[in-house]
């Protein structure tokens, strides 16, 4: 019944001109510097009807009525920074990250679509906002989520909507080892993100993104994050 | 604080029959009712109980309305404030094999809406 009180607004989690980001994914950190922004949102996004204590058949990617997806880059230079609320306030929005690979389990087997664990609901991550930190995303060209809706409540719900605000950056990719290192290691003020999570494991760097970035950088990255530099 | 995004607007109707209204109490939470409005549509002086019932228990009376007048209308509170306390508080059952309902019963018939918000 009560929205929650977050402590910060996320926007003042969005990067600004020459911010340092550094993204973690399964092969290594891709570093980037943030050359410009701009805002954008989709507000509401519906889910649809939701009948009582069931979940949505199909997970949803979150597109336009002619599947373009709005949580992906439609081109490589742009990097998308999202977080998102969400209406009803008993919704619970389950994620995977990227499709077909579920996120927030919290024991030993997969969290269930149906259940009490790993779930943002309009409660956590009201409408209106402010967003709730766990509902932060980065994508990157051909890295996307999709997300599925359960319904705990006895009666239907009759439109389960999301709404998300979203900045798109374009940037530059940062080669030179002396700076990442001192990213990886907070020496430099910027931001480092784990895409999709850590169980099983972050996610795959998009081929297109680990030729630009490199395969020594992509290991240098490692050896930095593991001995410290 | 009502939530207006959570609130639930339902229309019942009750009959000299005492009957279950409405969907059980999810589990782990509790039904928090905002306002309520009773109508007689017997004809004749009507006396309205809504009740709640654990289970295969005895069923507990939560509130009564007597409609003295034919036709009467009961309404509380005539307007919903945003900072409203709820009427009643319905607790939920904690295991998921025994249900918490609502049950209704009037002298004749009757219909009676709940404005309510289900959570934890």
């Amino acid at each position: 019944m009560d929205v929650s009180l977050l402590k910060e607004s996320h926007e003042n989690l969005f990067l600004r001109e020459g911010y340092l980001l550094a993204l973690q994914f399964e092969q290594g950190f891709a570093c980037f510097r943030i050359l410009g922004w701009e805002p954008s949102n989709v507000k509401p996004y519906s889910l649809g009807a939701v009948d009582a204590g069931k979940n949505l058949a199909a997970w949803n990617e979150i597109a336009d009525t002619n599947n373009r997806r709005y949580l992906m880059p439609p081109e490589e230079k742009w990097i998308y920074h999202a977080f998102y609320g969400v209406n009803k306030p008993k919704a619970r929005i389950f994620f995977q990250y990227p499709t077909r690979q579920d996120r927030w389990n919290l024991v030993a087997v997969q969290r269930t679509i149906t259940g009490d664990v790993g779930y943002v609901d309009g409660e956590m991550s009201p409408y209106d906002g402010p967003f709730a930190l766990k509902t932060q995303l980065f994508t990157v060209r051909e890295l996307y989520p999709a997300f599925n809706c359960y319904n705990p409540l006895p009666d239907d719900m009759d439109n389960v909507m999301l709404n998300f605000d979203i900045m798109r950056y374009s940037y530059v990719i940062i080669k030179n080892k002396d700076l990442i290192r001192d990213i990886l290691t907070l020496k430099r003020p910027g931001r480092l993100h784990t895409v999709a999570g850590i169980d099983p494991g972050p996610a795959g760097m998009p081929d297109w993104l680990s030729d630009l970035v490199g395969k020594e950088l992509l290991t240098y990255s490692k050896t930095v994050i593991e001995e410290g530099g | 604080m009502v939530d207006k995004r959570g609130l639930q607007s339902k229309r019942y109707e009750v009959t000299a029959g005492e009957a279950d209204i409405g969907n059980d109490v999810p589990v782990n939470m509790r039904r928090y009712i905002y306002r309520v409005k009773v109508q007689d549509d017997s004809g004749a002086a009507n006396l309205v109980e809504l009740k709640s019932q654990l289970g295969d228990e005895d069923a507990v009376v939560v509130d009564q309305f007597r409609l003295v007048t034919p036709h009467e209308t009961y309404v509380d509170p005539d307007e919903l404030r945003e900072d409203a306390l709820p009427l009643y508080i319905i607790e939920g059952s904690t295991s998921a094999t025994v249900g918490m309902s609502l049950r209704a019963v009037g002298d004749g018939d009757a219909s009676l809406l709940l404005e309510y918000e289900d959570s934890e």
